[in-house]
């Protein structure tokens, strides 16, 4: 079945087009949970909640981009909802000091992707959430900002410090610290 | 690696990176979407049932106010006469005979037909009559000319002021029953009689139509003017119209979860206690609520009323879940120095996990404001029955929280709260009154609550929804 007749049953309600869409994507939209949630449970109730708001509002949808791009946006978007009714802090007191990280290309090369949803799982939550939005989703500061309520600039030096943290994690991992 | 570089090669391979998903994750969503159609469904059945209660009470309370004045003004009239001396209703005209002269010499002397033409009736009546002509009802032009010759039993003040109706065959003959025997013996009597000037004010100049035509006529205004009738009207008016009440009210909570995630976090001096609990079992106790209500009878059905209103219940919590207990040691090594070697501190994390179960009592106190409306279905020796119906506004709670054994510090075992609240409760109930004594009520009423609007304190975000099933007894006295 083609993905536009997946969509059309999705929009009339059938559930074995609902169930082909899940399956197709789950996957990828589960990392994308995975990013965003302190745990796995938290990541299983982002994936509920992404894929009920994808069946409700999936009628919107008007073919402008990839499918899975509209649908990665819209379940960022109910994360970060379910993110902000809790208290999240930008706490950096627990993060570790970051290394002087690898410039070797030949050793970026060799970390797997699970390898670096896991490192981007390891980040600070503050860290995590501005590098998600504007690294893997696009986002600019300013829509990071409005999101979580923060100041560009902060989002900004969230950033920066983000991409140090991990780059010096990525070092960490593959063994390779400069001495 | 420069930044751009370093971003892209981070998108492809995160947005590349597929998680496993747990296996049911499918069912819950399928689940999820099933109670998400029947919650619509069950928002939306007490919302319209409300919507037609306050529509079919506007409605009819604007009637029975409409029908109040009417009485009230019928009221007014009888007791003005019986302080002027006179005897019967119909004994005050506002019609003067120089206007009913005026009428008589525009209609056909003796008639036996009732087809009075409706431009002669106009020109007939001057003054108030002439009003009606300009509101172009002619329906009520022909009651005026009709009214008139039914002289013993229609007030000419309520010909003028009432709205006209139609009567059904049923209602007429009722009404008819009301005529005077002479009336109802004497249908086929067509006369016009002039009266002496020196009747005027006591006496109606009469011109008798056929007796069908007289009663079509009636209005249920003139049903209310009669004698008989007036005096229930009047207690009508007599009842008691403000009310205060005091009730206590056991119920049963039950609750509508969406949400079966517990994370908590304690932090104490050299060690972290990380609980998470996907199973939470929860059982709502009995509670019990009470407030005290200050009403308004709007007329003999329809009475609204508002107060404030205590609540409390609690709520047994079960709860297992993954405990991860962080240890944070000090340790010291020895370090070379130049100056030789020192002693320096680390910190070593030793970790235990294990499975917990944890027993918690939640209490939940809640004030609120209620805002009711009544609508009596019967009353009857004695004993009335009442349809109940609002809104429970909440406008703060209180929050406790006790873990089952373990110390009530700040932080551990005890926690509470109190704040604003926001939240709204559909009220829904059917009231049982007793009426021991004239000012005193006693009532029953079986009621059920439903949240359309889980309650919402500043400090605590609570998703779940706890309806209620309980029974209220109290007092009503009346004013």
């Amino acid at each position: 079945m083609t993905e536009e007749n997946i969509i059309k049953g999705c929009i009339r309600g059938r559930s074995d087009c609902q169930r082909m869409l899940f399956d197709r994507y789950a996957g990828k939209l589960m990392s994308l949970c995975q990013r965003y949630a302190r745990d796995y449970e938290e990541a299983q109730d982002f994936l509920q909640l992404g894929f009920i708001r994808i069946f409700e509002y999936l009628h919107q949808y008007r073919g402008e981009g990839s499918l899975e791009g509209w649908m990665r946006r819209l379940v960022a978007r109910v994360a970060i909802r379910e993110i902000s009714k809790r208290k999240w802090h930008l706490d950096e007191s627990s993060i570790p000091a970051a290394q002087q990280p690898v410039e070797d290309p030949a050793v970026w090369s060799k970390i797997s992707e699970e390898e670096i949803h896991r490192l981007i799982c390891k980040l600070p939550e503050g860290y995590r959430l501005v590098f998600n939005l504007h690294v893997i989703e696009g986002y600019s500061h300013e829509e990071i900002g409005e999101l979580l309520s923060i100041q560009p600039s902060t989002s900004r030096s969230q950033l920066l410090k983000a991409r140090r943290l991990l780059q010096s994690l990525i070092s960490n991992q593959m063994n390779c610290v400069k001495v | 690696m420069k930044h751009e570089s370093f971003d892209e090669w981070m998108r492809q391979k995160a947005g590349a990176h597929e998680a496993p998903v747990p296996a049911d994750a499918w069912e819950k969503i399928a689940g999820k979407k099933k109670k998400r159609r029947r919650f619509l469904i069950w928002w939306w059945i007490p919302l319209a049932a409300g919507i037609m209660v306050l529509g079919y009470g506007t409605w009819r309370y604007t009637g029975i106010t409409r029908g109040d004045k009417q009485i009230a003004t019928a009221d007014k009239k009888n007791n003005d006469k019986q302080k002027a001396g006179t005897t019967g209703l119909q004994d005050k005209p506002t019609v003067t005979v120089k206007q009913q002269q005026a009428m008589l010499e525009k209609q056909p002397a003796q008639t036996s037909d009732n087809n009075h033409s409706e431009r002669d009736i106009a020109t007939a009546v001057p003054g108030e009559f002439a009003k009606g002509k300009t509101a172009g009802k002619k329906t009520i032009q022909k009651k005026v000319v009709n009214r008139i010759g039914s002289n013993k039993t229609n007030d000419p003040a309520t010909i003028v002021k009432a709205p006209l109706k139609e009567i059904t065959d049923a209602t007429e003959k009722a009404q008819t029953a009301l005529l005077p025997e002479d009336k109802r013996n004497n249908r086929d009597t067509v006369s016009i009689q002039k009266m002496p000037e020196e009747r005027v004010g006591h006496d109606v100049a009469t011109i008798s139509a056929p007796e069908a035509a007289v009663v079509k006529e009636w209005t249920i205004d003139s049903v209310y003017l009669q004698p008989e009738n007036l005096a229930t009207a009047v207690a009508a008016k007599r009842r008691q119209t403000y009310f205060a009440e005091l009730y206590v009210s056991p119920f049963l909570p039950f609750q509508q979860v969406t949400q079966n995630k517990v994370s908590r976090v304690q932090e104490m001096p050299l060690m972290k206690n990380e609980f998470v609990s996907s199973r939470i079992h929860s059982k709502p106790q009995m509670g019990w609520s009470g407030g005290i209500n200050v009403g308004k009878q709007l007329n003999a059905r329809w009475q609204l009323m508002t107060g404030v209103q205590y609540s409390t219940f609690s709520e047994k919590i079960s709860m297992e879940g993954r405990e991860v207990i962080t240890h944070y040691n000090i340790v010291q090594r020895m370090v070379s120095q130049p100056g030789g070697p020192v002693l320096v501190n680390d910190t070593v994390e030793s970790y235990e996990y294990g499975t917990r179960q944890i027993e918690a009592l939640n209490r939940y106190q809640t004030w609120s404001i209620p805002l009711m409306a009544g609508y009596r279905l019967m009353d009857k020796r004695g004993v009335s029955l009442q349809l109940q119906g609002g809104v429970v506004v909440h406008i703060a709670r209180r929050y406790q929280n006790n873990i089952v054994g373990e110390f009530n510090t700040d932080d551990a075992g005890k926690r509470s709260s109190a704040a604003v609240a926001q939240g709204l409760d559909l009220h829904a109930g059917m009231r049982l009154m007793l009426h021991p004594r004239s000012r005193l009520r006693v009532f029953a009423e079986p009621a059920i609550r439903y949240s359309i609007m889980p309650t919402q304190t500043s400090d605590m975000f609570e998703r779940k929804r706890l309806h209620q099933l309980g029974l209220s007894l109290g007092l009503q006295y009346g004013f």
